[in-house]
């Protein structure tokens, strides 16, 4: 018995642009009434959405770190323009998401970044880059610089379109 | 009035781009035969009308682009159509399947089999009563799922006895839901190969870029 399925690499460490996404999407489907969902730069598609729904689903827990955290909240403000009550029940909403996927979060110290990733990376990729090397976790981002990096310290990097692929092909 | 660039680019970009890239991901699950069928909606999942990957920002857009390209409209309403027949072809063969006295008895008896030689740990296979696990076994079987990810309750169920359940799956609504998915498969390429067509007309005749790109001779120097 077994499957020919190669296991999906489990708790991977994610990038602000896409749990900014995957957070406002699933809030406003799941808000009462549901709220109509913006357009998303990452996960724009219907497909896209289920395909990250999916596989964050079976990768719990999830690894972020505080900055892309802080981060979320910016871009909440400045690309929805969520103030007051409707960012308040955003992150009502995303506490809870993030506790169901057993969201771990770690913290590096801006004074123990690598200094040559920061200047290059800012602190959210590089806190990232870091954490992934300790852990030997997946990093999920679609942004090519970072991605460029990942794969020069021989860290996976999958994007929206690798998780898109696995799902086409995997989901029953 | 004569189509203008805009207006050309709204149409491309907020529904031309997404409905093909939809019909891209589908086309991967019609060649593996996955109509993604559910029992407990009686619907294709991940197979719907293609309206539904329209954003709600681009509605009024999609209303206009269909009502002024009634060649798209045309192909785009008839594989809606055989969407819905790939649909109704599913639910027969599904109810055709848990109607099925041999296949219902057929079910239990793996389950017990299963059970008995598996550790308790493992005899959970599914969040549905013994008494209706066949329906999502049916449905394993319309789908024609090969393996399954090892995250699904049903998977060690599955591995073990997929190819015995899967003698099931024939008969005359199998043959009718198989044609069914044949021809959405090809009615999909005709309405792909019709949205490329459009998009490389109004591309090259109002010089617009087949996806939005960031112009770095545009950016804000300094920031």
């Amino acid at each position: 018995m077994g499957s020919s399925l190669s296991p999906l690499p489990k708790s991977p460490l994610i990038d602000a642009n896409l749990l900014f996404d995957y957070l406002v999407w699933r809030f406003c489907v799941q808000a009462d009434p549901p709220i109509e969902v913006p357009n998303l730069q990452k996960l724009s598609t219907r497909d896209l959405k289920e395909a990250f729904h999916w596989y964050l689903d079976l990768a719990k827990p999830i690894q972020t770190s505080p900055q892309v955290v802080a981060e979320i909240h910016g871009l909440a403000k400045s690309r929805l323009e969520w103030y007051d009550e409707r960012l308040a029940s955003f992150w009502r909403f995303a506490q809870r998401e993030l506790a169901r996927l057993r969201l771990q979060e770690d913290l590096i110290r801006i004074l123990e970044m690598d200094p040559d990733d920061l200047p290059s990376f800012g602190p959210i990729y590089t806190s990232l880059l870091a954490l992934a090397a300790r852990s030997d976790s997946l990093v999920l981002t679609d942004e090519g610089k970072p991605r460029g990096r990942c794969d020069g310290k021989q860290i996976r990097v999958w994007g929206s379109s690798e998780i898109l692929a696995e799902w086409q092909t995997r989901v029953p | 009035m004569e189509l203008g660039r805009e207006r050309a680019k709204a149409w491309i970009y907020s529904v031309i781009n997404p409905l093909l890239e939809a019909l891209r991901t589908q086309s991967v699950f019609l060649k593996r035969r996955n109509w993604t069928f559910r029992f407990s909606s009686g619907n294709l999942e991940f197979i719907p009308p293609l309206h539904a990957y329209i954003t709600y920002q681009g509605r009024p857009n999609w209303e206009d682009f269909i009502s002024s390209n009634p060649s798209a409209r045309e192909r785009i309403e008839n594989r809606d159509r055989r969407r819905e027949e790939l649909r109704n072809a599913c639910n027969l063969a599904w109810r055709y399947l848990v109607d099925l006295e041999e296949f219902r008895q057929k079910v239990l008896a793996l389950l017990n089999e299963f059970r008995a030689e598996e550790p308790p740990a493992n005899h959970r296979v599914s969040g549905l009563p013994d008494e209706e696990f066949h329906r999502l076994v049916a449905e394993r079987i319309v789908n024609d799922i090969g393996d399954i990810p090892d995250h699904y309750g049903d998977y060690r169920f599955w591995s073990r006895f997929r190819d015995e359940l899967m003698q099931f799956r024939r008969g005359p609504s199998f043959e009718q839901m198989e044609q069914a998915g044949l021809q959405l498969g090809n009615c999909n390429n005709e309405v792909a190969a019709e949205l490329t067509r459009v998009r490389e007309e109004l591309a090259s005749k109002l010089d617009i870029p087949w996806a939005p790109y960031y112009d770095e001779s545009l950016a804000v120097p300094g920031r």
